[in-house]
């Protein structure tokens, strides 16, 4: 089987600027690796490369030994959580996560999340008492764990964070913490950008260093 | 799997229009105040069906331009085309399923539009069914095609010019032949060879866009 993420000699440019510049990574089977460097380092835009919402300008991006962004239907794989958290402000916790399972692709045979599994994921995050009130009324740190909740809906095999930990309280990062270390007990890999020293220090994870 | 997908998008979006009203009700203002302007343009007494494709289009024209940004802007904020995307949705997919959910939204700002117009140019009453068919083809039209220059344009740093002038390219000769079936279905000539050109634009300017949406939508 191919590495869950594999990175080889990968450039984004962004017209003169080089946005990321990663000789080589690799993420195997139930392991986690955290993304470090100061800010402008390419930590969101290597996110978004391995995600396939970006085509590198050299080099090559694989996820399960295919491109992610020639090849869509991969991303099936991929529970990406980006700086934007793209809640829908106007719907509520419950609706949100509802529409996400309704328009994930699946695969043969495959069943969406129903609700008694969004029940029971809001529960973990902690929302269910909120789950009927709009986002918009929601704060940052509760936006963030809806936005998590999301990605924990669907089982999937590469998790990329970005920067999990912004609003996030004690409480909600240790179910961050939870949620990683059983999906990697279950086999996925997650590469997980971080400028949390305490987050660092809890997880036991890989690092990988950007420089500017 | 495309139905799922439409249907949750046209669910998501009428839910959220319920709440915040933002592509329908601006919409709808817009394309009254329109219709009251060309009806209050003419001399008393002057006012006829006659001028009504002319009113009708530019009132559709204003108000679709409103509710097509609003549409794409609601998708492109706060990363939410970004999450659905990497969730590994077809953007084809994706693009259909949000013209399908604007072309409801429009059916909401489409009936008061035809009905005021309607009213004040006196249309006669055997002549609205047809004028609805048109429109309805018209919408279709703007549903399909519409999103793709906002997309285009919505990438880039001068959105502000790009998207008009994009739009201006599609919609002039799409917009001319609905004014002429139009203006044939209040003369009375029924559904004439602009109607025919009309649905022939919807099939080939509609799935052309849904063709290059991927383009326009993957990085």
């Amino acid at each position: 089987m191919p590495p869950l993420l594999q990175i080889d000699n990968v450039e984004r440019r962004f017209g003169d600027r080089t946005g990321v510049r990663l000789d080589h990574l690799e993420l195997e089977e139930g392991e986690t690796v955290l993304l470090r460097g100061p800010n402008g380092s390419g930590k969101t835009t290597l996110l978004r490369l391995a995600a396939g919402l970006l085509r590198p300008t050299a080099g090559t991006v694989r996820v399960l030994g295919k491109d992610p962004a020639r090849e869509p239907e991969v991303r099936r794989e991929i529970g990406y959580l980006g700086h934007e958290l793209g809640l829908y402000s106007e719907l509520t916790a419950r609706e949100n996560l509802e529409f996400y399972s309704r328009v994930k692709p699946r695969g043969k045979g495959e069943k969406p999340p129903g609700p008694e599994k969004i029940e029971r994921i809001l529960d973990r995050v902690e929302l269910s008492e909120a789950a009927g009130i709009r986002v918009e009324a929601f704060s940052r740190g509760m936006k963030e764990r809806l936005a998590l909740a999301r990605v924990m809906l669907f089982d999937s095999s590469l998790i990329l964070l970005d920067e999990p930990t912004t609003g996030l309280d004690q409480a909600g990062i240790e179910i961050l913490i939870s949620y990683l270390k059983g999906r990697a007990a279950a086999g996925a890999a997650a590469l997980v950008s971080t400028h949390d020293g305490m987050f660092q220090e809890t997880i036991e994870a890989g690092v990988v260093r950007l420089e500017e | 799997m495309t139905f799922r997908v439409v249907r949750a998008m046209i669910g998501k979006d009428l839910l959220r229009e319920t709440r915040t009203g933002e592509v329908v009700l601006g919409g709808v203002g817009l394309s009254l105040t329109v219709i009251l302007i060309f009806a209050f343009a003419f001399p008393a007494g002057a006012v006829g069906y006659e001028h009504a494709a002319a009113a009708l289009w530019v009132a559709i024209l204003v108000a679709t331009q409103v509710s097509l940004s609003r549409s794409v802007e609601i998708e492109r904020s706060n990363g939410r085309l970004e999450t659905l995307r990497s969730l590994g949705i077809d953007p084809g997919l994706f693009y259909l399923a949000k013209s399908c959910s604007l072309f409801a939204s429009m059916l909401l700002l489409l009936l008061p539009t035809l009905l005021a117009c309607a009213f004040f140019f006196q249309i006669p009453a055997g002549q609205v069914p047809g004028l609805a068919g048109v429109v309805l083809l018209g919408g279709v039209g703007l549903a399909l095609a519409g999103p793709l220059p906002v997309w285009l344009g919505s990438a880039s740093k001068i959105r502000e010019v790009l998207t008009p002038m994009l739009s201006f390219v599609i919609f002039i000769p799409f917009l001319i032949t609905a004014v002429m079936a139009s203006r044939d279905i209040l003369e009375g000539n029924g559904f004439s060879s602009a109607g025919m050109t009309l649905a022939a634009f919807d099939f080939v300017v509609g799935g052309t866009a849904l063709l290059l949406a991927p383009a326009v939508l993957e990085d």
